[in-house]
């Protein structure tokens, strides 16, 4: 049995060793989209990987944080002396800011590593082995490295290594991406503003130092002038007991003596602190944050996975439809011979397997060099736009192999299924049959009509009913394209007139044969495209109204943070001066809204003020009610999680006083997740009286050097860089990520255009294979070569004019609802639509070009191939 | 300009050839035998400890600087032990910031209302080294808690310069975190001992007590030259009583504690790595204090009788027969935990067994430090500590 299987096997795989072609192209239209697909999935599990690694920096996971209140820069280090002298453990103390260098900005991060060695009262039992600390292997790695830099820098004879990082003259680290970006290299010492950094060591960035220059406290402090001062406080533990000690004594910062909590205050409420407190205990909502951001940005990559993996089955679906009617005699000769149809599925699902397992090796091997080209790219984007600290490490290929497998065998199955089970079933002395064409007018139909149906159906609005809205309309447009080439090349035949003109009465009656086999070709070039240009329309949207935003929000010359000292003097010497046009202070206070955490700022009267607020719809009466306290202004974030529009009431929690007001109007905000709100500023006061700011804003007159005077305010005041920043600065900075962001995005769109030209590639060459005699017979003829290619080209000319037909369109509403469901409701802001027409006839031009070019050699061939051996 | 004095004066004596070969020899032993025999505690521990742990590859200048001519162990910044120099209280209850390694050390033995053992560990030791010109300092404590059948330890680090952790007078405190030993206005006895962990925890209040000088006036050699040594003083019977708890469970308890004090300057060799130290209180009246130090298959003795009228007597080498029983072993090392002490000149002929086998501290570098029973020619109790290689 066995052996009659294994020779039924060896005849029909026999096939694909004289039509090498067709075992190539099987190959690489499954391996290709396996490794687009397979490398999504990489980079989706690496990143997910490098959140969770994100969160267990060298001091531990982080599970809260105390930061600076009132808007202040930093608070006293007393804070964190007394935290540990009342027992409060797991703590690191951290001092971050940016140094001016001559190149732009380096952000240093100073963290006291010395407690990291702490263990906290362990049991130790025979056979037990020692537990690790609170930093675990994230420490000893960090420990590692400094052994190995220090010999590096610092050469040797170095006594202590974690003295010479915790003591002057301290030495510093950088990760590799870091120190690629600004230029770092080995041994390094910087000079800022006359002050030498410490010795650099670059190490790899697993070590979890993201974007940061790593260095002690005590360097980091002096280095931004911030002696005593931290900027925050990590905590790797915090247990309900530790709360309300914690809040004591935020609260003895603040008075100079110690006071107990607030009687009645859960834990929760305890994390809101009162407004004279210099510091706040918040619980860390990167952890809160960051895997929806991440998870929304990793589900439109997997997006662009799934469309890669369906292109490549097309390809493989010709070239297994194609090896189907070649193979057909064959198997009715097998029949013949006494082969059951269970033995010839048995071969074929053999067949099947072992297409898979290729498909899965040739796909992991690329999907892993695909991940590891595009992996800095999605590392930055996630460090950027979703504040993962840590730069993505792809772990080991060993683990790939298996998700390969699977994805191969679930392609294979896919794109063979039909062919070989036709090829199965075959009777051994019938006729073959003509293969039915599909109904696939019907079948575009029912998908665009249910997209139709999801999209007005009145159920709650979601992520998961974007992408199956833009599933729908995909997959409906694809099949769109056959049913219109069918229709076109079908129309020819009524041209009588046509057949005046041989030649191109040949090519529409080939086209219209050949049909079948192009139409599936250009369904994945159709999907290509559509994905392109939709991919490439979301992001020039979002580019046009980003640039906006960032304009009207950092509409200020000059932002101050200063320390409370100084606060009122500076604020004194800014308003008396001519160059300015209008300063304020800028409130903000972390509060409840409708039971979530959110923030309050305050906005007093001014057209300039209004400037920073870009609504989603205007209205003059707007400025008129918000400073009349009938309203607040809520940002998308908060108007999508709570379902609000303009003209909804809304309660807030201000001071411990619940407020209930009117929303006036729903501003944009992009990249904030979090609920925030915009109220008067004077009702803001009055509902807090103790509030206090010791930001401030500044307008300078058009006609003012806004670097001079800048440069004169910071030395008139000795501001340390932390203290005062540029809002060109940051807008500068803001559209380079934003540009780094979606350069791997455009990457990935690109490349699925590029496999559905490979896809075209391989249908003409096989379509040349098939048509060899027939060209030959038309060569006898006496039509010469060139006008045998130029009769092909303008069939494909003709078929991909029309495929894009549907693509350009398609492609745009699929960033529609992109743009309207699925980004909405994965990152709480939209946006409308902006048609970048140039741009969607650049990606038609390219992918016709490529098109045409990557066809041209099987058109030269089956052009010039001779005539009398095709005969034959 | 004195470091790259000294530096100059290594590479003329050829001395990084030693290192070299030292980094072969002491860097496998470093990273293998040392990373798990662990710290230490009293007199010899700590030099150990927190050269192995703090100095790294200094070790190895530690041997070379060793080895070098007076004039160059001169040019050291930090103090050197000398004999003849006596101590001064209540000044040496405090800091010493011109030595490198320092410790504060507590044991104690007691008991519950019900008559069950516990033992009782409080270090803070300081380390100190020479960077870009600067002494600094780090400072470092190990807690523990035993009973017959439990057992808990933490260890906590802090820099000098961040300001939780220090010994200061007016009052007396050393501490760490919220780790504290309180004295009086100048010295610290009495006083109190608070630790406070999750699982384990302990708050006693310790007597005013005599202390002895080890050695010669205080001035204990760890060798047989003297070439190492540390000045070093006791205090072995402190009255202690009030609370231990332990998985959530708070008992009181009283019994007697020990202080060791102990302050030098890398005096250790680096292959002195091995030691059997015994702190034993015969009755009430008398304490034996014993340590052998294990290198290279030579052994150097102490131990000292004191009594509570405040007479300490330092006792011959060929006086004490030290005999290893029972042994145990810990992340690959053997440990005897059984011993049989003899000193027919006193006419002791004691057993000693911990009360708990496990009290093994799984610290950055481990140990087994923990309280034993005394059977035999004495019963009563005192703490043993073992470390590394045999």
């Amino acid at each position: 049995m066995l052996n009659r299987l294994f020779l039924l096997w060896i005849t029909l795989m026999s096939h694909y060793r004289q039509h090498k072609t067709q075992a190539v192209f099987l190959l690489l239209g499954l391996a290709l989209g396996v490794a687009m697909f397979l490398s999504t999935l990489l980079i989706s599990s690496a990143a997910k990987d490098s959140f969770r690694q994100a969160q267990r920096t060298v001091g531990g996971e982080i599970v809260a944080e105390i930061k600076p209140a009132n808007g202040q820069a930093y608070f006293s280090e007393d804070v964190y002396r007394e935290l540990r002298s009342k027992g409060i453990k797991q703590i690191i103390p951290v001092v971050e800011g940016r140094v001016a260098t001559e190149s732009g900005f380096l952000q240093l991060l100073g963290m006291d590593v010395v407690p990291l060695l702490n263990q906290y009262g362990q049991p130790s039992r025979q056979g037990v082995s020692r537990p690790d600390g609170p930093a675990d292997n994230r420490f000893q790695q960090f420990e590692t490295a400094l052994n190995e830099a220090v010999d590096d820098v610092l050469g040797e004879g170095v006594d202590s290594p974690l003295f010479r990082f915790v003591f002057p003259p301290y030495i510093a680290f950088a990760s590799a991406s870091y120190a690629r970006m600004h230029g770092l290299t080995q041994g390094q010492q910087l000079t800022v503003a006359g002050v030498q950094l410490p010795k650099l060591a670059i190490v790899s960035d697993d070590l979890g130092f993201g974007y940061a220059v790593f260095c002690d406290i005590r360097c980091a402090q002096s280095l931004l002038g911030m002696e005593n001062q931290l900027t925050s406080i990590r905590l790797s533990q915090l247990r309900e007991d530790d709360i309300p000690i914690i809040q004591a004594v935020l609260q003895a910062d603040s008075d100079g003596g110690l006071n107990s909590v607030p009687p009645g205050s859960d834990s929760q409420q305890a994390l809101i602190a009162e407004s004279s407190q210099t510091a706040l205990l918040e619980r860390n909502d990167r952890s809160l944050r960051n895997p929806a951001f991440t998870d929304a940005f990793l589900l439109n990559l997997r997006g662009i996975g799934f469309l890669s993996l369906l292109v490549g089955c097309f390809i493989a679906f010709n070239a297994a439809s194609f090896s189907l009617n070649q193979r057909l005699k064959m198997v009715q000769r097998l029949r013949l011979s006494g082969a059951g149809v269970q033995e010839i599925t048995l071969a074929l699902l053999i067949e099947v397997l072992l297409w898979a397992l290729l498909a899965s090796i040739v796909g992991c091997l690329l999907g892993w060099l695909v991940s590891s080209t595009l992996l800095p790219m999605i590392g930055l984007t996630l460090n950027q736009l979703f504040y993962n600290d840590n730069i993505l490490g792809l772990g080991s290929i060993s683990g790939a192999w298996g998700s390969a497998f699977m994805i191969a065998l679930l392609a294979t199955i896919t794109a063979m299924a039909r062919p070989l089970w036709l090829m199965a079933k075959v009777k051994p002395l019938a006729r073959p049959e003509q293969q039915q064409v599909p109904p696939y007018l019907l079948i575009a139909s029912g998908f665009m009509l249910l997209g139709l149906f999801l999209w007005v159906m009145p159920v709650a609005r979601s992520q998961e009913l974007g992408l199956m809205i833009a599933a729908c309309w995909f997959v409906g447009g694809a099949f769109l394209v056959p049913a219109l080439l069918r229709a076109a090349f079908g129309c020819s035949s009524h041209f009588r007139w046509l057949k005046g003109f041989a030649v191109l009465h040949w090519t529409f009656a080939t086209a219209r044969i050949e049909q079948q086999r192009t139409s599936v070709a250009m369904m994945a070039y159709a999907i290509g495209l559509a994905a392109s240009i939709a991919v490439m329309t979301m992001v020039v949207s979002f580019e046009t109204v980003f640039v906006d935003y960032l304009d009207d929000a950092l509409s200020e010359s000059l932002y101050l943070r200063l320390d409370k000292d100084n606060f009122s003097q500076v604020e004194q010497h800014v308003n008396q001066q001519s160059a300015v046009a209008m300063s304020y202070r800028y409130y903000q206070q972390p509060i409840n809204i409708a039971g979530e955490r959110g923030t309050v700022s305050g906005m007093h009267n001014h057209p300039l003020r209004h400037r920073s607020v870009s609504l989603e719809s205007t209205a003059d009466k707007v400025w008129q009610d918000f400073h009349q306290h009938q309203g607040v202004l809520i940002n998308q974030a908060l108007a999508l999680n709570q379902q609000l529009s303009p003209g909804d009431t809304l309660t807030l929690e201000i001071n411990h006083t619940p407020v209930t007001t009117r929303v006036l109007g729903v501003y944009y905000s992009y990249g904030a997740l979090a609920p925030a709100i915009v109220m008067d500023q004077q009702w803001l006061l009055s509902l807090w009286p103790s509030l206090e700011s010791y930001r401030l804003g500044v307008f300078l007159n058009h006609q003012v050097d806004a670097d001079a005077y800048t440069q004169a305010l910071v030395s008139e005041f000795a501001l340390a860089s932390t203290e005062y920043l540029r809002p060109q600065q940051l807008k500068d900075l803001a559209y380079s990520i934003f540009q780094q962001t979606f350069y791997a995005t455009r990457v990935l769109a690109t490349t699925i255009l590029l496999i559905a030209t490979l896809g075209i590639f391989c249908t003409c060459y096989t379509s040349y294979l098939a048509r060899s005699r027939s060209n030959a017979l038309v060569r006898v003829l006496g039509v010469t070569r060139s006008r045998m290619i130029s009769a092909s080209l303008w069939q494909l000319s003709v078929s991909t004019l029309l495929a894009s037909l549907i693509a350009v369109p398609l492609g745009l509403l699929v960033s529609f609802v992109s743009i309207q469901l699925v980004l909405r409701y994965s990152f709480g802001w939209y946006f409308p639509l902006v048609v970048d027409w140039s741009g969607v006839l650049m990606i038609v031009f390219i992918g016709l070009t490529a098109t045409l070019i990557g066809s041209l050699l099987p058109l030269v061939m089956a052009g010039s191939k001779t005539t009398i051996k095709e005969l034959a | 300009m004195k470091s790259i004095s000294r530096l100059s004066w290594i590479y003329l004596c050829n001395i990084k050839k030693i290192k070299c070969l030292w980094k072969t020899v002491c860097g496998s032993f470093r990273l293998q035998y040392l990373a798990r025999a662990r710290s230490a505690t009293n007199a010899i521990s700590w030099v150990v400890m927190v050269t192995v742990v703090w100095f790294g590859d200094g070790l190895i200048e530690s041997v070379a600087v060793a080895a070098q001519p007076s004039s160059e162990v001169a040019a050291s910044p930090f103090s050197r032990v000398l004999p003849g120099q006596p101590l001064k209280f209540p000044e040496d209850h405090l800091l010493h910031p011109d030595f490198q390694s320092e410790w504060w050390y507590v044991t104690a033995n007691l008991q519950d209302e019900q008559g069950r053992d516990y033992g009782v560990q409080f270090t803070l030791f300081a380390a100190a080294d020479l960077t870009g010109g600067v002494k600094q300092r780090i400072f470092f404590a190990h807690a523990a808690l035993s009973s017959a059948t439990d057992f808990f330890f933490a260890e906590r680090y802090a820099r000098a310069d961040m300001g939780h952790a220090g010994v200061q007078a007016n009052p007396w405190l050393a501490f760490i975190d919220n780790w504290r030993m309180e004295g009086g206005a100048v010295a610290p006895l009495p006083g109190r001992i608070v630790v406070e962990e999750e699982s384990f925890g302990y708050q006693l209040m310790t007597s005013d007590a005599d202390y002895f000088l080890q050695g010669d006036e205080g001035f204990s050699k760890k060798n047989e030259s003297g070439s190492m040594a540390s000045y070093y003083y006791s205090a072995p019977f402190i009255e202690v009583n009030g609370t231990v708890t332990m998985a959530g469970e708070t008992r009181t308890v009283s019994g007697r504690a020990w202080l060791d004090r102990e302050w030098s300057t890398r005096v250790i060799r680096a292959e002195d790595l091995g030691w059997d130290w015994f702190a034993l209180r015969l009755n009430d009246q008398t304490a034996l204090m014993l340590y052998r130090l294990r290198s290279h298959g030579e052994q150097h003795f102490y131990s000292s009788i004191m009594s509570a009228n405040g007479t300490i007597e330092v006792l011959g080498a060929s006086e004490v027969m030290l005999e290893a029983g029972q042994s145990q072993s810990f992340e690959g090392r053997d440990y005897v935990l059984d011993w049989r002490i003899r000193i027919p000149s006193r006419n002791i002929d004691i057993h000693t067994r911990p009360i708990n086998d496990s009290q093994f501290l799984r610290t950055r570098i481990s140990y087994w430090e923990g309280a034993v029973k005394i059977s035999g020619s004495h019963e009563s109790v005192g703490y043993m500590e073992l470390f590394g290689a045999r």
